[in-house]
């Protein structure tokens, strides 16, 4: 739909003003690994706020990550248990004023997706006054993460990391689907030019015998 | 046996002579281009609509609390139910670029003339229940997008003169968008498109009377029709085969390409969307909604910018046949509303600005100066190019359609 309208702009020879600081254009690890990884950095860190409500333990498998792996990952949680944060409606309204957004559809529901996500995460900035805010959306609740995570001492760099992978785990999440609806694609298009290429000469054909 | 069979039917049903009547002898002009395929991939789309739509409706819940997580239990845990929603939600695009390409092919060879103006007016009955039930479908995800938008819509008939905030509640069955309104937009959307296979059987019977209008605008002798089928039905079928291809590619690689981001998000009647737009389709439309100062002449002019193409029969006062083929001024004002309806599209995505708001009205007033134009300028074309001589294919394209209509319509 972007595009489309971007297109329309040329048309008119307009562009649209930006209001708000521009998402950052990451390139991301998008293998199997990296979204094992950011699974692990989700269900640890983020469900400690969030949920993932319409996500089981077990689409994880759609993700390509093994059936041990599955298991290691959901502990004591059933296979088809939603992945739900340990901290209940009630309590995340009494923290943070509201219910902190649920997290299965967060990449699909922001523009930029998982540029989106990581520009959001590592926008946080101290400022003059001492109170820290994000530059992106000041006026979020939530709390600068990555700040306290390197306040323990950890490297920010590794961090970084870890949320690159969490936002491409939260963009496989979104969408998890993605990868059999393109491998099925592949094969529509494919028979669908099939049949047209056929469909041509078979036109070709019958309008041969047009009378005159 | 199969002979047989068929000779016994005929004896209780006119098979044999319905397949004559509407396929294998119906004569259509041999000269019909590729703009002439967009009826056929408009039935299409209706049939692709219904069944897809009907998966859907197996597993999705009408309900505010459980129509959001019931959309993504479809996408997630329905097997393909993610084709079945992302074929239905990609469809309604399709479904409106396919019909008003059909426009735009009526208005660039004026098809909507005399034989046809019953075609036209069938068609816009379609347009506007096509609107409808699109409106009402977009409401069933239940996204931010889904219900804010349906909130201003509603919201528009408060217009109404006197009993306006009554209707408003008697749409809504309630005082704002709610279960109430989601349930009863679930039902008429599942509704509409019947009636809409009725309203298409309608538009068939007087196309099969009247016959297919042609690139050169005007009724052929015989000899220049051939049958439907295997003609066109051959030549139908390839183009649904590329037409596929461009929508199957949406479908599988771009799916989110036509829904809003927004609208991933579950609808909360406390947080209103900064920046509320409807689907692409209705933009021209809201564009000109939002042009008019005053909410009431919005809701007319609005109204009438969707309306006024019933009229094109009569404003259109040109008799030169051809539409746009003959005629350089009507193909420089086709061609003037082509652009404008792109602006206006691109004023209604974008969130309001001055400047905008600005161009949103030029562009408005150009759309309606068009239609106000037209009968004075078809009037004018048409005797500067009487004077001028016309080339004499068309005069006597225009003799022969005379000695037709002396003869009889048909």
């Amino acid at each position: 739909m972007r595009s489309l309208i971007a297109v329309m702009a040329l048309f008119l020879g307009l562009t649209a003003s930006a209001s708000e600081k521009p998402v950052a254009k990451i390139e991301f690890d998008r293998s199997t690994e990296a979204i094992h990884r950011g699974a692990e950095v989700v269900l640890n860190v983020c469900m400690g706020c969030h949920s993932l409500r319409y996500m089981r333990y077990q689409d994880l498998r759609f993700a390509g990550i093994a059936e041990p792996e599955i298991t290691k990952l959901r502990g004591e949680h059933a296979p088809d248990d939603s992945l739900l944060s340990a901290m209940d409606d009630a309590a995340a309204s009494e923290s943070f004023g509201r219910i902190p957004p649920d997290q299965s559809t967060l990449a699909k529901a922001r523009e930029g997706g998982a540029n989106y996500i990581y520009s959001f995460v590592t926008s946080f900035a101290l400022e003059s006054d001492g109170s820290v805010v994000n530059r992106m959306k000041p006026e979020t609740r939530m709390p600068d993460v990555l700040g306290y995570a390197t306040s323990s001492g950890t490297d920010r760099a590794a961090i970084e990391g870890q949320i690159r992978d969490a936002a491409v785990f939260l963009e496989w999440a979104s969408d998890p689907r993605a990868g059999e609806r393109r491998t099925l694609g592949r094969y529509v298009i494919a028979y669908l030019i099939l049949v047209t290429v056929l469909l041509y000469f078979v036109k070709r054909r019958v309008w041969k015998g047009i009378p005159s | 046996m199969g002979k047989r069979l068929v000779e016994w039917v005929d004896r209780r049903f006119p098979l044999t002579t319905f397949i004559k009547h509407e396929l294998t002898e119906y004569p259509t002009p041999r000269n019909l281009s590729i703009w002439w395929t967009f009826g056929f991939f408009a039935g299409f789309m209706l049939v692709l609509q219904i069944v897809s739509g009907v998966f859907l409706a197996m597993h999705y819940k009408p309900d505010a609390t459980l129509a959001f997580a019931s959309v993504e239990h479809i996408m997630r845990d329905v097997n393909y139910g993610w084709l079945l929603r992302y074929i239905h939600s990609t469809g309604a695009s399709a479904f409106f670029i396919v019909i008003y390409i059909h426009m735009a092919r009526t208005l660039y060879y004026g098809s909507f003339r005399a034989p046809r103006e019953l075609m036209w007016w069938t068609g816009q009955v379609l347009l506007l229940s096509l609107m409808a039930t699109a409106f009402m479908g977009y409401l069933l995800p239940w996204g931010q997008m889904s219900y804010w938008g349906a909130q201003v819509i509603t919201n528009l008939f408060r217009a109404t003169p006197f009993i306006g905030d009554q209707v408003v509640i008697w749409l809504r069955g309630d005082f704002v968008v709610g279960d109430a309104t989601l349930q009863r937009f679930f039902a008429l959307h599942f509704l509409f498109p019947f009636l809409i296979c009725g309203l298409v059987m309608i538009h068939l019977v007087a196309l099969h009377f009247v016959k297919s209008s042609n690139p050169s605008g005007i009724n052929l002798a015989d000899k220049d029709n051939i049958p439907f089928h295997p003609y066109f039905t051959a030549k139908d079928f390839y183009g649904l085969g590329i037409f596929l291809i461009i929508f199957f590619y949406f479908v599988f690689f771009h799916p989110e390409y036509f829904i809003e981001e927004a609208n991933n998000i579950p609808a909360n009647p406390l947080v209103t969307p900064p920046h509320i737009v409807p689907e692409w389709y209705f933009l021209p439309f809201y564009a000109i909604l939002r042009a008019i100062p005053d909410f009431a002449g919005g809701v007319v002019a609005m109204t009438l910018s969707i309306m006024v193409f019933a009229l094109m029969p009569y404003l259109d006062r040109c008799k030169i046949p051809g539409g746009s083929r003959y005629r350089p001024v009507y193909r420089a004002m086709f061609l003037i509303f082509a652009i404008d309806i792109v602006a206006l599209s691109y004023v209604g995505y974008e969130p309001p600005s001055e400047t905008l708001a600005v161009v949103g009205q030029v562009a408005t007033a150009i759309y309606f100066s068009l239609f106000l134009l037209l009968p004075f300028a078809s009037k004018w074309e048409d005797q500067w190019l009487r004077k001028r001589g016309l080339p004499k294919p068309v005069v006597e394209m225009m003799e022969s359609e005379q000695r037709q209509r002396a003869a009889g319509w048909r």
